[in-house]
């Protein structure tokens, strides 16, 4: 097994040496390819990338970023983090927690979790910089939290996992909401300790007694956002777009707001809009072809399935196993993309886990838990490289050394579901 | 190369107006008239694989492709200037392989008649088509690169990597 | 020894049709005098639903299971499959499309001029594709369609439900399930696997069985490659294409859809209703200009001579 390891040492020191995150992932799966089956397997190369980025689902992608940029022509993201300041400003890291709280609302409209990284990120991450916040918690707690969408319902791998295991669609969302609520709850309560434990990464903007006064007005001058997310809420609950169109409505919704109610929208901003919109769309969405060029030469060598079938083998106690499983879906997760991680450890893990006596239910929001960090940890890690893409203010080595203490905590979150599996199954057990 | 660069760049600004446009006008014909379009998913389904690909040399022009430039960033000229000719190579050698599969994937479909089989029945070509001619352009940008002649005039890194 | 790759886009828990596929690789791979041996990759790992035919004819793959009406549009023979008017009767009498009888033959030498040889196509069409609607919007009946939101994929069952004056949409099967909770879409036209796989019966309150269209799951493979192969290559996977023809649809249809997913849909609260006969005819006659753009597409000779055999007419 020498092969496999050239590839991952080729990615690497690719993306070492400074190479584009995309070519390093395409150039290194390539290889792969060619090692494993010689020449003829290069034609994996724009087949697997053609078939991920053919999907309409991935719209959301584009149609936020543009939205986020629209928005950016906008006093609509000053105004928000204004009010946010006011009414938390005696609570350390406030904006932040305030941002945790906009992506947990957000996950109930989206159901991948780079959509939310992208609406958010973009105007998050300039607000909290501006007041001083520390790089590294803004950072942070954007990509963390938008990854909750994917447990939140409407959730894209939860739909996934239903069509693999066979697990009912609508158990497993209501089985989502626990644990989304309360990563939300621990991530915004890490990040106020922190806030607290060391004050110069996160200013209070007001220091002295609440001006009511000035809260009160700030409320008023939250009516364009609140409209907006009237609207991109709205047309999912109502039916009149699936949560892959919703996007369309928020861009259009943001769009008229820039030109209409502030009038800041010239024709050359909406061309400058629409192409930088149209540059970063793109580098994320090239990142996802290539690692997905990556991710079908490790299919093809059978390498998911070569440790979940190892785990499947190891005889040791249930609990232990248990964790191993999850080491190793969190070390999977670092190189596989989430859909993959669903689809190819799933059949092998899931027969296994119920030999072991738990519930297909359960695993699969234990899973779509270790996506959670699939999606923030390098190499293959899209919420790093689309906050990147967005916030490109943010270096992207701060953007990935700040996303370890959030990992920790995802991990002792999903530590607590396995030793208490009831947690995941109260809500749905609850339900007619 | 500027040119071609600049103007498949404005293609990427024009087909994000008009996935919002058709998405929306999909959704809104759909429930309020029940008449939706044959072609709006699946076209703009295509037009992500475009937006993925067809701008990308200007970004990477621009650098503004996402990577880690810590290393050429902290490195002198002389190392800087080989970390360019390595990365470039390479890019090159895997824009040629995409450019090369990809022509044959659509040269085949279209001899082959490969079309969706849906209602609206796409013939696979168009789309497939997008591969060879996104690599082949990045391809070229590459080549610049390689030749440290490209974008980039100014400083050795923007905030997105070493490119 | 000969390695061949093959692929299936449908992972192994859609146990009802991805039984065949599975019990094929498994016959060849368990085969005595191992002349072949098959690498088989599932749940879209390594090629797409959408690519799995470049895929094959560009060579990296060597063997496909696939859904006809993924290919129709690109193999316009295997149209026939999913005529509507046509797919009822050819459900109800599946030896009509075994590997050894005159329509299979029809369809194999069409393909032939495509450069494609299929092994076999499952020994029979799946059960075909219903009408599922929700308990807000019901459809019972032929006139129950007028203004319907329908979710559908293909040309045959859109331009089918024209005719009853629905609003054919494109939803993704991923959001299938959303769109029908939220009313995006008021039904949709599905094989009963999609709708156990998507857990769609959870929204559905109705089935209306018109046979609109439907798909068989066949083997194929680039007649290059299958000439390619050594005698005794050739008769093992001959040999386990015999079994996929025998038992493939057979399994789906009876052991999974009939004795399976049925009785628990209908304990479910599922309401079942059968078109009447003065329904079907109708149907089967207003879609006469569906079939005839078919017949158009594949050449009006050999498509009558398909519909004839898969009518139950003599060759
Ligand atoms: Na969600
Ligand atoms: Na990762």
């Amino acid at each position: 097994m020498i092969e496999p390891l050239i590839v991952l040492v080729v990615l690497l020191g690719l993306i070492g040496l400074g190479a584009p995150i995309f070519l390093a992932l395409g150039a290194a799966g390539m290889l792969g390819l060619y090692m494993a089956r010689g020449l003829m397997a290069l034609f994996f190369g724009p087949t697997s990338l053609f078939a991920q980025l053919n999907s309409f689902e991935l719209l959301a992608l584009p149609l936020f970023v543009l939205m986020g940029n629209f928005l950016s022509a906008t006093p609509v993201g000053e105004n928000l983090y204004r009010a946010a300041a006011l009414w938390f400003s005696r609570v350390r890291g406030g904006l932040a927690v305030a941002t945790v709280g906009a992506s947990t609302m957000f996950g109930a409209v989206s159901g991948v979790s780079i959509a939310g990284v992208a609406a958010i990120g973009s105007i998050a991450v300039p607000q909290m910089l501006a007041r001083g916040y520390s790089q590294r918690l803004a950072a942070g707690s954007v990509v963390s939290s938008g990854a909750l969408a994917m447990l939140i319902p409407p959730s894209v791998p939860l739909i996934i996992y239903g069509a693999v295991s066979g697990v009912s669609v609508s158990d497993l969302f209501i089985g989502g909401i626990l644990p989304g609520l309360l990563l939300a709850f621990v991530l915004a309560s890490y990040i106020w300790i922190r806030a607290t434990l060391n004050p110069s990464e996160a200013p209070l903007e007001h220091a002295g007694p609440p001006d009511w006064g000035a809260r009160l007005r700030s409320l008023g001058r939250l009516w364009h956002a609140a409209l907006l997310v009237g609207v991109v809420l709205g047309v999912i609950y109502t039916g009149v777009a699936t949560p892959s169109e919703a996007g369309a409505f928020g861009a259009l919704g943001a769009m008229a707001l820039a030109g209409l109610v502030f009038r800041s929208l010239t024709w050359a901003r909406l061309w400058e809009i629409l192409a930088s919109s149209a540059r970063i769309s793109g580098a994320i969405l090239l990142i996802m072809g290539c690692a997905r060029i990556f991710g079908d030469y490790l299919n093809l060598i059978r390498l998911p399935d070569a440790v979940s079938q190892g785990l499947t083998q190891t005889g040791l106690p249930p609990f232990a196993i248990l964790m191993l499983v999850m080491v190793a879906l969190l070390v999977l997760g670092m190189l596989v993309d989430a859909v993959s991680l669903i689809v190819v450890t799933t059949p092998i893990l899931l027969p296994l886990i119920v030999t072991l006596g738990y519930d297909p239910l359960w695993f699969g929001i234990i899973l779509v838990m270790n996506l959670e960090m699939a999606v923030i940890t390098p190499p293959v890690g899209l919420n790093l490289y689309t906050l990147k893409a967005v916030a490109p203010v943010l270096p992207i080595e701060t953007i990935i050394r700040s996303v370890l203490p959030f990992v920790i905590l995802q991990f002792a979150v999903l530590t607590l579901f396995v030793l208490v599996p009831g947690m995941a199954l109260w809500l749905p057990g609850l339900a007619p | 190369m500027g040119g071609l660069s600049a103007i498949l760049h404005a293609g990427g600004a024009l087909a994000l107006a008009f996935i919002m446009l058709t998405i929306g006008y999909d959704a809104l014909m759909r429930h309020f008239f029940a008449q939706a379009t044959s072609w709006s998913m699946e076209v703009n389904a295509f037009l992500l694989v475009y937006l993925a690909l067809v701008p990308a040399a200007e970004t990477l022009r621009r650098g503004e492709q996402i990577g880690i430039g810590i290393l050429a960033e902290n490195a002198g000229p002389g190392v800087q200037r080989m970390l360019r000719i390595i990365v470039g190579l390479v890019g090159v050698i895997f824009c040629a392989a995409l450019t090369w599969r990809g022509a044959i994937m659509s040269f085949d479909a279209f001899s082959y008649g490969e079309r969706v089989s849906s209602s609206f029945g796409t013939p696979m070509w168009i789309p497939y088509a997008l591969i060879p001619l996104g690599f082949s352009v990045l391809g070229m940008q590459f080549i610049l690169i390689m030749l440290g002649g490209s974008g980039r005039e100014k400083s050795p890194r923007l905030d997105g990597g070493a490119f | 020894n000969v390695m061949l790759t093959a692929v299936s886009y449908l992972p192994p828990s859609y146990a009802d049709l991805a039984y065949g596929s599975q019990g094929f690789v498994d016959r060849v791979n368990e085969a005595e005098g191992n002349a072949v041996t098959i690498d088989y990759h599932d749940s879209a790992r390594l090629v797409s639903a959408d690519e799995q035919l470049p895929a094959l004819r560009s060579g990296t793959v060597d063997l496909m299971f696939h859904t006809t009406s993924y290919i129709t549009r690109s193999l316009p023979i295997l149209g026939v499959l999913g005529l509507p008017g046509v797919v009822g009767s050819l459900y109800e009498n599946p030896d009509r499309l075994r590997r050894d009888g005159p329509l299979f033959a029809l369809i194999e030498s069409e393909l032939q001029k495509q450069g494609l040889t299929c092994l076999t196509l499952g020994g029979g069409i799946m059960e075909p594709e219903y009408i599922w609607s929700v308990e807000s919007a019901p459809i019972t009946s032929l006139d129950d369609i007028q203004g319907k939101k329908i979710r559908l994929v293909s040309f045959e069952a859109s331009a089918a439900l024209e005719h009853f004056g629905a609003a054919p949409v494109r939803v993704p099967s991923s959001e299938l399930y959303i769109a029908l909770e939220r009313g995006t879409v008021d039904a949709a036209v599905a094989n009963i696997s999609t709708i156990n796989g998507r857990s769609v019966q959870e929204q559905v309150k109705y089935a209306y069985r018109l046979p609109v269209t439907a798909f068989a799951i066949g083997a194929f493979m680039t007649t290059r490659r299958w000439d390619a192969l050594p005698d005794d290559a050739r008769e093992t996977l001959i040999q386990a294409a015999e079994w996929f023809d025998e038992d493939s649809a057979r399994a789906a249809n009876q052991d999974w859809f009939r004795d399976k997913y049925w009785p628990e849909f209908k304990e479910g609260g599922l309401e079942v209703t059968d078109p009447t006969e003065a329904e079907l005819a109708e149907f089967d006659a207003i879609n006469a200009d569906v079939r005839q753009v078919w017949l158009d597409e594949v050449g009006p000779e050999v498509g009558r001579q398909a519909i004839d055999l898969a009518l139950g007419g003599g060759a």
